[in-house]
């Protein structure tokens, strides 16, 4: 069998995902023994120039991380789309838009109010010096995840990836043995599935964060009253953040059957919360106890804040808002 | 000549963590004009950080750049202890130190094999599709290899250890950590530290048998072509050593004098920043020397930050084995203050050692396993949390409302210390490899090699001081109802 030809790219990232792939350790002497690398910034010196000239479909398989921030992160996704016989959006940010996703909350404007200051101190797309042109790419007005700009054939989800998964997508790389397109590199099932920690579906009766109390390390933090987002959260990952006493961040995105995993958690939340009862004293309760949640984007939308529905919404209030 | 011709372009600069590049401009004589070092990208942290729950930010932070999450993940529990007025017992204390130093260990590692020593280690010449970790391992061969990536893997699993996860850390909460280690882990530690000390050893030999024996190197580093005179900034303890947890501010001049040494806190108060319309990052300078352009020299404000600063402010390192190689590279330089570039290579090797050497004393405490984990908390405010992140000093500052929200958010993060004097190096450089209007693309490497000497992170580099604007914005649930309002 020829060398499997890949790439990987990132685009607005942390680096966080290039260096996921160098957690399988020894590993990767089999990847550079059956795979041919022909892009990867961060650690090989191919160019843009050899991109664009590499014929279209050339390269077998780009594992894409990072979300399109900028208009050269959607130049570069249409590029490689074209080059790639297979596209994977690989880590949180390139699947849901990622932490970075937050910045969607704020005007483009007030982001660079609050970097640069007032606007004669902004960076320009293009500016001389001496004559001399330099360019940068536009910061887009939102960022959005791979999938909103290009056509992906698989996702890996994790801010990481988890070292397991990250395994088996490159021994399916190597063999060639790939799932069918579409196919998602996680569980079907939520985090709680692989949660080693007990449920004992007690009702909460005050909402606890981290810092305020030490968990019970065998019972399920929600259950103690942590928002842990893991009912919403697809498992894969074996669970490591309960594991260490912190509530699970919600870093894989929403479970097969969920579309917004925001509301989905806050669906669950409210479950266990509320008794059902109609009396106006025990509605009062509940809420006061729902009053709790301090913030409820960072918490809920910690890496989906880019491709919930509340995210839009949000948005577009923003914009009208500005108008006035 | 034609406007084309005129104008060099490396897009993307590679072995880096981030995006840049660099555009060169080419005189009518056929000489370097100028030189740009741009940076891209922007995310925004200042920003959206606004109205985040204190205890959030350790791990919302730590996505501002995945090669040194560990670096932000304590900066910013560093911050919230201070802005809850909480000192962590000493257990907690011990766990971050270990974790912190095997963090910095494994990112000194990452540099060396995978990103800028490629470059020796395979050769500046070498053609490009070599130049990578994959061509280091064929070139000192594969048990070596093998030991390079065992050597990394136990940097990270140390880290998994103690903060929960290899990358993006859990555990740090304000006034201490979330969860302790297992005897077992505890010896894991223990021999995983103690064959690090051997392989930090066995990477001085080799920087010292294929880089320092080299010629092309060796011109590099000796000699004023790329040793530009400049200020130096980076943490030291009470003692005076290198210190990469916690420390006062020290700055020394381009003679070695000092210019400051201040609690950490107090780093705002000496540097000044200015933008350029022509890059998305923000340049610093020492506000009380001022800024003269892009050039050296002791009335120039620009410093340096990161390995060669830190060796260039301390008094000693601080750990046995790591001290007799700082004072080999000190004779060899016939005394510090150091300014030759291409020396971040050799003072990253050097504190690659001491990473490992108070790795393995750390793992041998008793105190790791006993005691509590986590002290009562004050009420929130404000507070400032400072560490040596590999590549320099890094700096949080937050300000919570009485809810522990974050009211604002200051990042200084190394290497935006660092970008002006990645400039004036790439510009040096890029002045010796244009002849007569044309430039051999096979020297452009070069003037990637003079940037990668700072082991740059050009994701961190983008977040800095921000302004105050005000704003309110109301936060919306499912049911259109107003969750929140954030304010400021």
């Amino acid at each position: 069998m020829s060398k499997a030809k890949i790439g990987i790219y990132w685009a607005a990232a942390c680096g966080g995902c290039d260096c996921s792939i160098l957690e399988v350790n020894e590993q990767i002497l089999d990847v550079a023994a059956g795979a041919e690398i022909l892009l990867w910034p961060c650690a090989v010196d191919a160019k843009y120039e050899d991109l664009r000239n590499y014929r279209n479909g050339e390269i077998d398989v780009v594992l894409f991380n990072g979300a399109i921030r900028t208009a050269e992160n959607h130049e570069m996704a249409e590029l490689i789309r074209v080059k790639a016989k297979y596209l994977i959006a690989y880590g949180s940010c390139a699947h849901t838009g990622g932490v970075i996703g937050l910045a969607n909350l704020s005007e483009r404007d007030r982001i660079f109010e609050t970097v640069y200051g007032a606007r004669e101190r902004w960076p320009q797309l293009e500016s001389s010096q001496d004559g001399r042109i330099l360019r940068l790419p536009a910061f887009l007005e939102r960022l959005t995840p791979l999938s909103e700009v290009v056509e992906v054939d698989y996702t890996v989800p994790g801010c990481p990836p988890p070292r397991e998964i990250v395994r088996e997508l490159l021994s399916a790389l190597l063999s060639g043995d790939l799932p069918p397109r579409g196919a998602i590199f996680a569980s079907a099932k939520n985090l709680c599935e692989e949660c080693a920690r007990e449920r004992t579906h007690e009702r909460i009766q005050r909402i606890l964060r981290p810092h305020e109390a030490e968990a019970d390390p065998e019972r399920c933090l929600l259950d103690q009253g942590f928002v842990c987002m893991g009912p919403a959260t697809r498992g894969g990952c074996g669970a490591p953040c309960p594991a260490a006493n912190m509530p699970c961040t919600g870093c894989a995105g929403p479970t097969a059957d969920v579309a917004d995993q925001g509301a989905a958690m806050l669906s669950t939340l409210a479950s266990l919360v509320g008794t059902g009862e109609e009396d106006e004293s025990q509605i009062a309760a509940e809420d006061a106890i729902l009053a709790q949640l301090d913030d409820i984007i960072g918490t809920f939308y910690r890496f989906g804040a880019a491709t919930s529905i509340l995210g839009r919404r949000y948005h577009e209030r923003s914009t009208a808002t500005d108008q006035h | 000549m034609n406007d084309r011709l005129r104008q060099i372009s490396i897009d993307p600069i590679t072995r880096l963590e981030g995006h840049g590049r660099i555009e060169l401009f080419l005189d009518d004589e056929g000489g370097l004009a100028d030189a740009f070092f741009q940076i891209p990208e922007l995310r925004g942290f200042e920003e959206f950080c606004r109205g985040r729950l204190g205890e959030d930010m350790p791990q919302i932070t730590e996505r501002i750049c995945g090669v040194c999450p560990e670096a932000h993940h304590y900066a910013s529990v560093k911050a919230l202890d201070a802005c809850y007025r909480a000192v962590p017992p000493p257990r907690a204390q011990a766990l971050r130190e270990l974790l912190y130093n095997a963090y910095t260990f494994s990112d000194h590692l990452l540099h060396f094999y995978y990103l800028g020593g490629p470059d020796f280690l395979v050769g500046p010449y070498a053609p490009p599709q070599e130049r990578n970790i994959i061509g280091v391992i064929g070139k000192v061969g594969l048990e070596l290899g093998k030991e390079v990536i065992r050597h990394r893997g136990y940097g990270q699993r140390m880290i998994e250890i103690v903060g929960g996860r290899p990358i993006h850390p859990v555990t740090g909460l304000p006034g201490g950590q979330s969860k302790g280690i297992t005897a077992e882990e505890r010896d894991e530690i223990r021999s995983m530290a103690a064959s690090a000390v051997e392989f930090a050893k066995a990477t001085l030999e080799l920087f010292h048998k294929a880089l320092l024996a080299d010629r092309t190197y060796g011109e590099f580093i000796s000699g004023s072509a790329h040793a530009p005179s400049l200020y130096s900034m980076g943490l030291v303890d009470d003692r005076g050593s290198v210190s990469f947890y916690d420390g006062d501010v020290r700055v020394v001049g381009p003679d070695g004098s000092e210019y400051a040494q201040v609690p950490a806190a107090a780093v705002l108060s000496l540097i000044e920043e200015r933008t350029e319309p022509w890059t998305y990052v923000k340049i610093p300078y020492l506000k009380d020397v001022g800024w003269k352009g892009f050039v050296p020299g002791p009335d120039s404000g620009i410093y340096r930050v990161g390995p060669l600063a830190r060796l260039n402010v301390c008094r000693q390192i601080g750990t046995p084995l790591a001290q007799i190689e700082y004072e080999r590279y000190l004779d060899f330089f016939g005394g510090g203050p150091v300014h030759a570039t291409f020396a971040y290579h050799w003072a990253r090797l050097i504190e690659m050692l001491s990473a490992a050497e108070r790795t393995a004393s750390l793992a041998a405490e008793e105190v790791l396993m006993n005691g509590a984990l986590r002290a009562p908390l004050g009420e929130p405010g404000a507070g400032v949390g400072v560490i040596e992140a590999a590549r320099g000093v890094l700096i949080h500052h937050y300000d919570l409302d009485p809810r522990g929200r974050v009211r604002s958010a200051n990042l200084v993060v190394a290497t935006t210390h660092n970008v002006a004097a990645i400039s004036l190096s790439i510009k040096e450089m890029a002045k010796t490899i244009v002849r007569d209007g044309r430039v051999d693309p096979s020297l452009l490497n070069l003037v990637e090699m003079s940037f990668r000497n700072y082991d740059p992170c050009l994701a961190c580099a983008t977040h800095a001081l921000p302004g105050e604007m005000p704003l309110v914005v109301d936060v919306r649930g499912p049911d259109g109802r107003i969750r929140e309002r954030i304010e400021r």
